[in-house]
């Protein structure tokens, strides 16, 4: 890596750190920042609560899902060859989605590890599976997100289908639907982090592969690599890391589009770059949105699923127009 | 017409008959079958009998107040839907050019939700449907226009402002209270479950001016398929036509969304189902309602008697049938 790139990386990583503190002080119930200090250096207090309790595991889940959904962008990207690859886009979500509330349904799953399990299977075959068809329909990346909207379709009139013949589950899941880092059982944490920490250090392991494979699957092979071998392990920890990203977070859209689109343009499009960067920066983008969901609004929240989903359309917009470059 | 040679009328004037003979024959078994199935099960004379204003007082309001609203709205909607799918394929010349893929759907959503959460009834959250989702599909246009709208750039700026305003849907629910929250989500798919007979007339009422409206403007649709200066060529007011078809595509559209709500796929399919089965060039109105009638009545079938003692919206119907009919079509895009 170059002098540049790593400088970059290094003011995302503190970044990171900054907006990831920073956070602990903004919130709704305003507190000073002094009572913040004391109750993350006490770690008791009335206070306490509301930071500790509250805002921190916020925090870690912003992160964990930025990592996760802008790594497993990555990859998508990297594997597609296609600029519009989104985790969300291409059905992933909704393949999740899907899976946990059939979970609910069929066999009463209470467990935050069976939930996360089912969204991982739920977001690794729907992953497969719009890929597979792809191979067969898309010539253009349009097409592919055209692919994903229909496999998106039918997942989502499953789940609606199943959710309106069991009102409980579907008042149970709106928060979840919107889109929210905010933690009602702090469980789900130790589930999600390692299934992500360990899907972005696998990811970084096929980095030579995807190398080869953006010059085309028959130069790749002539370099030695092992394609189908390498596709499959990109698809399992696509699924490991959107799969756990969307089973605590809800469907959260474009981070997975935006971020790696991003780090192609400023810092070089080797697979290296493209996934440190992400990996870096996903996390930036989350723990932002989150903050500006926290802020933007006099009384109340935003979603932070509706913050993203506002940057990522200008972003396709933009995109579209033709004001920011495709590569292809 | 007429460059085209008299062998080539014979051959396709026969098959455009078989095929509108075909597609009523369909509706009207299709229709008949809706008034027979349910709980209460009724047979082919019964249901004839009280048509005609005979047989037994129970039953026929079973058929007459309880199943024929709902059955008539299904096939007066799905004929909107197709026709407003036809007209709008046509102008953008594309086959995605529906009005949900531009976003008038989400945008549907959106402004029900938001009349909703003001306090408005009915009426309000019609009128906020049809609002926002006019605006949300100039918006798409308006975005996508650079030096004329491409087809796929038009389909990425709806699709990302749709998934835009699902977010804020979704988001305007959780404040909602839990109980309307899960009415509009599912107003919001569409659904004719609970259609009353006074819903039924204003549709008829509202379909029978529509309906020849947009027929009688399928000579103009084929002009303006041909480009807007052979259009013009041979004498047609370019710019008053496309307007006036913009008009009655976003009426017809706007109609059906205000009764059962945003039904997808319906506007997408039939036209391009219609231009399939008529082995034809350009997308024809009057078929494409009546492939979108047949559709969407058959969704309605399965909505109503497939999935057991509940009944779900037709619109989750109609997102598993047209996820799997918009892959079979890309792949037929690929070759074809």
């Amino acid at each position: 890596m170059s002098a540049r790139q790593i400088v970059a990386l290094w003011v995302g990583i503190v970044t990171v750190v900054f907006l990831a503190v920073g956070s602990l002080f903004v919130g709704r119930s305003g507190l000073p920042a002094g009572d913040v200090i004391d109750a993350i250096v006490g770690g008791a207090g009335r206070d306490a609560d509301t930071v500790l309790g509250l805002r921190m595991p916020r925090m870690l889940l912003a992160i964990l899902a930025g990592l996760g959904l802008g790594v497993s962008g990555a990859l998508m990207q990297l594997l597609t060859r296609n600029p519009i690859a989104d985790p969300g886009l291409l059905g992933a979500n909704a393949g999740a989605a899907m899976a946990v509330i059939l979970g609910f349904v069929a066999f009463g799953i209470e467990q935050t590890w069976q939930q996360v399990g089912l969204a991982f299977a739920g977001a690794g075959t729907t992953s497969l599976l719009v890929h597979a068809l792809a191979a067969r329909v898309a010539a253009s990346p349009a097409r592919l997100v055209l692919v994903g909207v229909a496999v998106s379709s039918v997942f989502g009139g499953i789940s609606s289908i199943v959710l309106t013949r069991d009102a409980e589950l579907a008042r149970s899941i709106l928060g979840w639907a919107a889109g929210s880092f905010i933690i009602v059982d702090v469980s789900i944490l130790y589930t999600v982090a390692p299934l992500i920490v360990l899907g972005v250090v696998m990811a970084f392991s096929l980095r030579a592969s995807l190398d080869g494979m953006a010059l085309g699957d028959d130069v790749a092979r002539s370099i030695g690599v092992d394609v189908r071998r390498a596709r499959l392990l990109a698809h399992l920890f696509i699924a490991a890391l959107a799969g756990a990203a969307t089973a605590g977070a809800g469907p959260i859209a474009f981070v997975g589009l935006v971020v790696p689109h991003m780090v192609r343009l400023v810092l070089g499009q080797s697979a290296m770059v493209l996934l440190v960067g992400s990996a870096v920066f996903g996390p930036v983008l989350t723990l932002l949105s989150d903050m500006a969901a926290r802020l933007l609004l006099p009384h109340g929240e935003l979603a932070v699923g509706l913050v993203t989903s506002a940057i990522g359309a200008a972003f396709l917009i933009l995109l579209v127009r033709g004001r920011v470059r495709l590569w292809v | 017409m007429g460059m085209m040679g008299w062998r080539q009328k014979a051959r396709i004037f026969p098959r455009r008959c078989i095929i509108f003979t075909g597609l009523i024959a369909l509706l009207i078994v299709l229709f008949t079958l809706s008034l027979c199935l349910g709980d209460f099960p009724v047979t082919l004379m019964q249901v004839l009998a009280a048509l005609i204003g005979r047989g037994d007082e129970t039953v026929a309001m079973v058929i007459l107040e309880w199943r024929l609203p709902r059955s008539g709205v299904a096939i007066l909607m799905g004929a909107a839907l197709g026709m407003s799918g036809a007209i709008f394929q046509s102008l953008f010349r594309n086959p995605l050019g529906s009005p949900d893929i531009i976003g008038f759907d989400a945008g549907a959503f959106t402004g029900a939700t938001l009349a909703l959460l003001a306090g408005y009834g009915f009426i309000g959250r019609m009128a906020g449907a049809l609002g926002a989702g006019a605006l949300t599909s100039v918006a798409v246009y308006a975005l996508a226009w650079k030096n004329g709208v491409q087809g796929m750039r038009l389909i990425l700026t709806g699709i990302g402002l749709g998934q835009l305003l699902a977010a804020v849907g979704q988001w305007l629910l959780l404040s909602a209270e839990p109980e309307t929250a899960v009415s509009v989500s599912v107003w919001a798919i569409g659904t004719l479950n609970g259609v009353e007979t006074h819903q039924f007339f204003v549709t008829l009422g509202f379909a029978v001016v529509l309906v020849p409206v947009g027929i009688a403007q399928t000579r103009a649709l084929r002009q303006l398929e041909l480009g807007d200066d052979v259009a013009q060529a041979s004498g047609l007011a370019v710019e008053r036509a496309r307007r006036r078809l913009v008009v009655t595509g976003g009426a017809l559209a706007a109609l059906s969304t205000a009764v059962v709500g945003p039904i997808a796929f319906v506007a997408l399919i039939a036209p391009q189902q219609a231009r399939l089965f008529m082995h034809g060039s350009g997308v024809s109105p009057a078929a494409a309602g009546l492939v979108g009638a047949a559709l969407l009545s058959s969704a309605d079938i399965a909505a109503q008697h497939l999935f057991g003692e509940t009944q779900v919206p037709v619109g989750t119907v109609m997102l598993c049938l047209g996820g799997v009919w918009l892959l079979w079509m890309l792949s037929a895009w690929k070759t074809g």
